[in-house]
C-alpha cells in the first residue's frame, strides 16, 4: 500500500470516529422557562422536523386549574373557566370562542397536547389575558409581572468595579474558570436593559456578555485577573471587583489541601480557579468573620423580631472594625443578609488560607460571652499529611484554636466580661482547615435579651476579640 | 300589623342564631388550641410489668450551663434498646416537666433508639423534638450532651451515637448542633465534664 492511500484511509478512520464520537454525545435538552408571578419552571421542547413544540398541558398544568377531557379526536382543555378546544388532524381550534389557527394540522402524542412553540405566545396572550413576553432565541416567556430588568454599571476606579443593579433579589450560581466569572440565572427573570455586549478600557476587567440561552441567562465577565463577586441590597445589587491581594505573590502557599464537598453555589468569594489567598503570601494574617445564619436562616428568634441573625451581623461589622483598626486583614463572609451555607462557609475560610476563622452566634440562655472549639477529636500533629479529610479537617489545628480561645477568654475577662471556653458540634467548626473559634453572646447578668442590641455591650466583646486576636496572633504565626 | 307569633318566633329565631355563632365560635377557638397543641399520644408509663429499677439521668441546666446526675425509678423492658429508649423517655419527660431546668417543647419524644452493635447507637428523635427545639449553640449542645450521656450511663460500652429525626438524618438540631455525623462519646464526655465543671476555666 502507498503510504499516501495509507495516509488518507487514517484520516477517513479518524474522521469518521469524531464524527461517530459526537453522535455517541447526549443530545442537550430542549427547554422553555416560564416565569409568572410567584411561579418559575421549565418544560420539554419537542422537536418535530424542523417546528418546536411544547406540550399545552405541562404549560398551564402550573399557571391555573387546568380540566383536560378527551372525546374521541377531540380535546377540550377548561382553564380558569376559559375553555379552548383542538381536533385532532383539524388546523382549526377555539379559544374562548374565538377561532384560532394552526399552521399544522393539530396533533397529540402519548397524552401531550401539543403546540407549535412560535405560537405560544399568541395563544396565551388570548387566554391568559395578560401582557406576555417572549424571548424566542432564549426560550423564555414572561407572564405579566414576572421580568426582572437589570443594568450594569462599570465603575473605573482602583480597583475596577462592575456593578449589577437588578429590580429584584436574585440567586445566581457563580462559577469561575482562569480569565472568567460566569453568573448563571436558572430561576430568575432577568432581562438585560442595556448592551448584551460591554467592553471596558480596563486591563483587569476587560469585558462583560449577556446571553439568554436554553431557558436560562448568563452573564460572562472577562477578567485577567480573578474575580471577587458581593451581594448588598437584599440581593438586588451584585458587584464584582478583583479579589483582595492579586497583585501579591504567586507563589502558592505549602498548606496541605482541603478535601471538601461541591463547591458553593452561590459563592461570596470567588477566585478564578486559584484561591486569592494562595496567589497571596505565605504570611498574609486573615482574620475571617462569620456573621452566622443570613438570608432564608433566621438562627435563634431572641425576641418576636429579634433575628440572630441581624444581630451577628452587626456585632461582624464592629468587630471587623476593631480588628482593621489594629492592622488586621478581615474577610467578612456576609456583609448583608444573604443565605450562605456551613459548608460554602468552611470552603471560603479553606480557599481564602484564613489564620484564624471566627464565627459569631447569639443566645438567649446563660450570661456572658461562650467561646467554642470543634468537638472533633484532636490530632498527634504528625499524623498531618497532604490530604484533609473534610470532616475532620479541624484535627490538626485544634490545639491553635484552644489558644485563641484562652487569648480571647483573658480578654474577655479583663473587661470583666464573664467568658466560659468549651467544646461544641458547631457547624462548620469541624470543617476549617485553620484556628476555628465560635463565639456565642448572651445577656451579660439578667436574662434580657435587649441586652444583646446594646452598642456599649457589643462593643466591648468586639474589643475583646480583636485584642484577643492580636495577642493570639504572635503565638499563630510561628506555627503557619 | 304584624302578628304577635311571628315576632316572637323572630326573636327566637335571632336568640338561636346568636347562640349558635358563641357556640360556633367556642368550637372553632377549641380546635385551634388542639391544633396548636397537639395531644401527647405517648403512653403515660411503660408497658411493662415489674419492680421499678433506678437509673440515672444526666439533666442540663440552662441558667447555669451545667449537667447534674438525678436517680428516678421507672419500669424498664427487659429488651436493650426498648430499655435505653425508656430512660431517654424519661429524660425527655423531665425537661418536659413544669418546673424542668432545660425545657423541651411539649410533645417531643424519642422514637427509638437503635442499638446496631456493642459500641454504635441511633437515637431516632420526633420531628416536634427538633423543630421546637429552642435555637443556640449552648442550648443544643445541653440537650445533645445530657442524652448521650445518659444513655451511655446506663450502657457505658457505647462509642458512637447517631440522631435521627423521624428516622431522617438532619443537618442541625436548631441550626447550631450538628446532627449530621457521629457524636465521638469520649468528647462527648470530656464536653461533659466542662459542663460539670461549671462557670469560668
Amino acid at each position: 500500500m502507498a503510504p499516501s492511500q495509507a495516509r488518507r484511509i487514517l484520516l477517513f478512520s479518524l474522521s469518521f470516529f469524531f464524527l461517530f464520537t459526537d453522535g455517541l454525545r447526549p443530545a442537550e435538552e430542549k427547554l422553555l422557562t416560564i416565569y409568572s408571578p410567584g411561579k418559575v419552571f421549565s418544560v420539554q421542547v419537542t422537536e418535530r422536523g424542523r417546528t418546536e413544540y411544547v406540550d399545552l398541558i405541562a404549560v398551564l398544568d402550573p399557571l391555573g386549574k387546568l380540566d383536560v377531557k378527551q372525546d374521541g379526536r377531540k380535546w377540550k382543555l377548561r382553564f380558569d373557566d376559559n375553555e379552548c378546544q383542538f381536533q385532532e388532524g383539524k388546523k382549526k381550534a377555539k379559544v374562548r370562542g374565538h377561532d384560532f389557527t394552526l399552521p399544522q394540522p393539530f396533533s397529540s402524542e402519548q397524552g401531550r397536547v401539543l403546540l407549535p412553540l412560535p405560537l405560544l405566545p399568541s395563544f396565551l396572550q388570548s387566554l391568559l389575558r395578560q401582557p406576555l413576553r417572549f424571548h424566542a432565541a432564549g426560550r423564555r416567556l414572561f407572564v405579566g409581572t414576572a421580568i426582572n430588568p437589570f443594568g450594569a454599571q462599570f465603575i473605573n476606579t482602583t480597583p475596577p468595579t462592575l456593578v449589577f443593579n437588578f429590580t429584584q433579589a436574585v440567586s445566581p450560581a457563580i462559577a469561575n474558570e482562569p480569565g472568567k466569572m460566569e453568573i448563571v440565572f436558572h430561576r430568575d427573570p432577568i432581562v438585560a436593559t442595556g448592551p448584551d455586549v460591554l467592553t471596558f478600557k480596563d486591563n483587569t476587567i476587560t469585558s462583560a456578555a449577556y446571553e439568554e440561552r436554553n431557558g436560562g441567562a448568563k452573564i460572562t465577565i472577562h477578567a485577567t485577573a480573578p474575580l471577587l463577586a458581593t451581594f448588598s441590597n437584599e440581593g438586588k445589587t451584585l458587584t464584582v471587583m478583583p479579589a483582595p491581594a492579586v497583585a501579591a505573590t504567586t507563589k502558592p502557599p505549602a498548606v496541605p489541601p482541603v478535601a471538601t464537598p461541591a463547591p458553593p453555589t452561590t459563592p461570596v468569594l470567588a477566585g478564578g480557579g486559584t484561591p486569592a489567598a494562595a496567589r497571596a503570601g505565605q504570611h498574609r494574617f486573615l482574620v475571617v468573620i462569620d456573621p452566622s445564619h443570613g438570608g432564608d436562616e433566621r438562627g435563634a428568634a431572641l425576641t418576636g423580631t429579634l433575628a440572630e441573625k441581624d444581630l451577628t451581623l452587626a456585632l461582624g461589622r464592629i468587630v471587623r472594625q476593631e480588628l482593621q483598626a489594629r492592622g488586621i486583614e478581615v474577610l467578612m463572609l456576609r456583609d448583608a443578609d444573604t443565605t450562605l451555607t456551613t459548608d460554602q462557609r468552611a470552603i471560603l475560610a479553606n480557599t481564602n488560607r484564613a489564620a484564624l476563622y471566627v464565627c459569631l452566634h447569639m443566645g438567649s440562655v446563660g450570661k456572658g460571652v461562650r467561646l467554642y472549639t470543634s468537638l472533633v477529636p484532636a490530632e498527634s500533629g504528625s499524623t498531618r499529611g497532604d490530604f484533609i479529610p473534610w470532616n475532620t479537617a479541624q484535627s490538626g489545628f485544634l490545639n491553635s484554636s484552644r489558644q485563641v480561645a484562652s487569648s480571647l477568654a483573658g480578654e474577655m475577662q479583663a473587661r470583666q466580661i464573664e467568658v466560659r471556653v468549651l467544646a461544641a458540634s458547631l457547624p462548620p467548626l469541624n470543617h476549617v482547615a485553620a484556628p476555628a473559634i465560635g463565639v456565642e453572646v448572651a445577656p451579660r447578668g439578667t436574662n434580657d435579651v435587649k441586652d444583646l442590641t446594646s452598642p456599649t455591650y457589643q462593643q466591648a466583646v468586639a474589643a475583646a476579640l480583636a485584642v484577643g486576636v492580636v495577642s493570639a496572633r504572635n503565638r499563630l504565626e510561628p506555627a503557619r | 300589623m304584624i302578628p304577635r307569633t311571628l315576632k316572637v318566633a323572630v326573636v327566637v329565631m335571632v336568640t338561636a342564631v346568636i347562640v349558635m355563632a358563641f357556640y360556633l365560635r367556642t368550637l372553632k377557638r377549641r380546635t385551634e388550641s388542639i391544633q396548636e397543641h397537639p395531644a401527647d399520644l405517648r403512653p403515660v408509663a411503660a408497658p411493662v410489668i415489674g419492680r421499678p429499677e433506678r437509673v440515672a439521668l444526666i439533666v442540663a441546666a440552662d441558667d447555669t450551663g451545667t449537667l447534674h446526675r438525678e436517680d428516678v425509678d421507672i419500669v424498664l423492658p427487659a429488651e436493650h434498646s426498648e430499655r435505653e429508649r425508656e430512660i431517654l423517655r424519661a429524660l425527655v419527660a423531665r425537661y418536659e416537666q413544669q418546673d424542668s431546668p432545660h425545657p423541651l417543647p411539649g410533645g417531643a419524644d424519642v422514637k427509638d433508639v437503635y442499638l446496631v452493635n456493642d459500641t454504635t447507637a441511633v437515637i431516632d428523635v420526633n420531628s416536634v423534638f427538633a423543630e421546637a427545639h429552642r435555637s443556640g449553640v449552648l442550648v443544643e449542645e445541653l440537650t445533645i450532651t445530657s442524652m448521650i450521656q445518659t444513655l451511655v450511663t446506663s450502657l457505658p460500652s457505647i462509642t458512637r451515637v447517631k440522631f435521627l429525626v423521624d428516622g431522617s438524618e438532619r443537618e442541625t438540631l436548631a441550626g447550631h448542633a450538628d446532627l449530621s455525623g457521629f457524636y465521638d462519646v469520649s468528647a462527648v464526655t470530656a464536653l461533659a465534664s466542662e459542663f460539670q465543671a461549671g462557670a469560668n476555666p
